[in-house]
């Protein structure tokens, strides 16, 4: 696991005030890339989603279908590898979401991995984005 | 990419739209020629008129039922295939690949992003299922129902906290927790690390009418 941080400078300021436990073993690089997706885009990857390798979609596609209620779903009922599918689909300014709960809410070395992991996703987003020329 | 609050309804579906690009290529067209297709350049096209363009002229042969909506599909056509490379980029890159089963569980245990990451989750099943924009309503409530029981959980847990240490009893410490979800208090302020940032709660409302709309 890398142990970078990729934060904005306003992010910077949030992690830089926390204890110096918590900040230690981090190196903070700076976030300038803005290339966050417009809504378009983001409405043509939830179309576009791939699925299919996930059976246990299906169960929670038929309770969909048949108008059960949906505030049971809970995320245990999707394999872990479908989160992965699921950050592309939310795209930066989904993951850039998380990040801005997350960041406020940082209690141990275990959410900074988090954060870690989520920044890292968000930049690689973001560079996936700037190279794209119809938004 | 500034975000302009666009109506999102696409003139195909992405199954139809990614047919008609794999008709393209068979007609000899090559798809890299569309990546340099952005919006103003389309707009161009479509000044110098329809049938000046390679691509429009091919769409017209592809499916002679296209008329006024050339333009508007060959938007779709280009974001498309944008989309589809961006994705093959991300699902190629060795990071997310390996992200640790602990570092997702993290993700995954936190209430409030797990709720985020529901409606995400939601959202993309009902659109990979085709049950689309049918559910987006229920997905609103599912995302109102959870936000607002964590809300009202964490209100109700300090509040309990707050009440405990002048009460003697439990239910005085309940009373105190109603009587604070009762009472409107402004939040502290928080710092905002970026312009563009907003809550999760009104990303997932833009997200969720957005998609409303193109279901």
């Amino acid at each position: 696991m890398d142990s970078a941080l990729y934060l904005t400078k306003g992010e910077q300021k949030i992690f830089g005030s926390l204890s110096r436990d918590l900040q230690e073993g981090w190196k903070v690089e700076e976030e300038t890339e803005e290339s966050y997706e417009s809504l378009r885009q983001i409405a043509m990857r939830y179309q576009m989603a791939d699925l299919s390798s996930y059976p246990e979609v299906e169960k929670i596609a038929e309770a969909m279908k048949a108008g059960k209620d949906l505030s049971s779903f809970s995320l245990d009922d999707l394999p872990q590898e479908s989160l992965k599918e699921l950050f592309f689909v939310m795209g930066a300014r989904g993951v850039n979401s998380l990040i801005q709960t997350l960041i406020h809410e940082l209690k141990n070395d275990a959410d900074v991995e988090a954060l870690s992991a989520l920044s890292t996703v968000r930049h690689e987003l973001l560079s996936i984005n700037a190279s794209a020329t119809h938004s | 990419m500034a975000d302009t609050m666009p109506q999102p309804a696409f003139t195909r579906s992405p199954r139809v739209l990614g047919e008609i690009l794999k008709k393209m290529v068979k007609e000899g067209y090559n798809l890299k020629n569309l990546d340099k297709l952005d919006r103003r350049a389309i707009e161009r096209l479509n000044v110098k008129g329809d049938t000046a363009a390679e691509e429009i002229k091919l769409l017209k042969k592809i499916d002679p039922s296209i008329n006024g909506d050339a333009r508007s599909l060959l938007e779709d056509l280009t974001l498309h295939h944008q989309e589809t490379n961006a994705k093959k980029r991300f699902r190629s890159w060795e990071y997310v690949k390996s992200m640790p089963r602990r570092v997702l569980g993290t993700i995954k245990a936190h209430p409030k992003i797990s709720i985020a990451i529901g409606i995400a989750a939601l959202l993309a099943i009902a659109y990979f299922t085709g049950v689309g924009g049918m559910v987006v309503d229920r997905v609103r409530d599912y995302a109102m129902k959870k936000m607002g029981a964590a809300g009202i959980a964490q209100a109700t847990e300090a509040a309990a906290k707050a009440g405990a240490g002048a009460a003697e009893s439990a239910t005085e410490a309940a009373k105190g927790a109603v009587e604070a979800l009762n009472t409107t208090v402004p939040p502290p302020p928080v710092p905002s690390p970026l312009p563009t940032t907003v809550p999760s709660l009104d990303e997932a409302g833009k997200i969720i009418d957005a998609l409303g709309r193109s279901g």
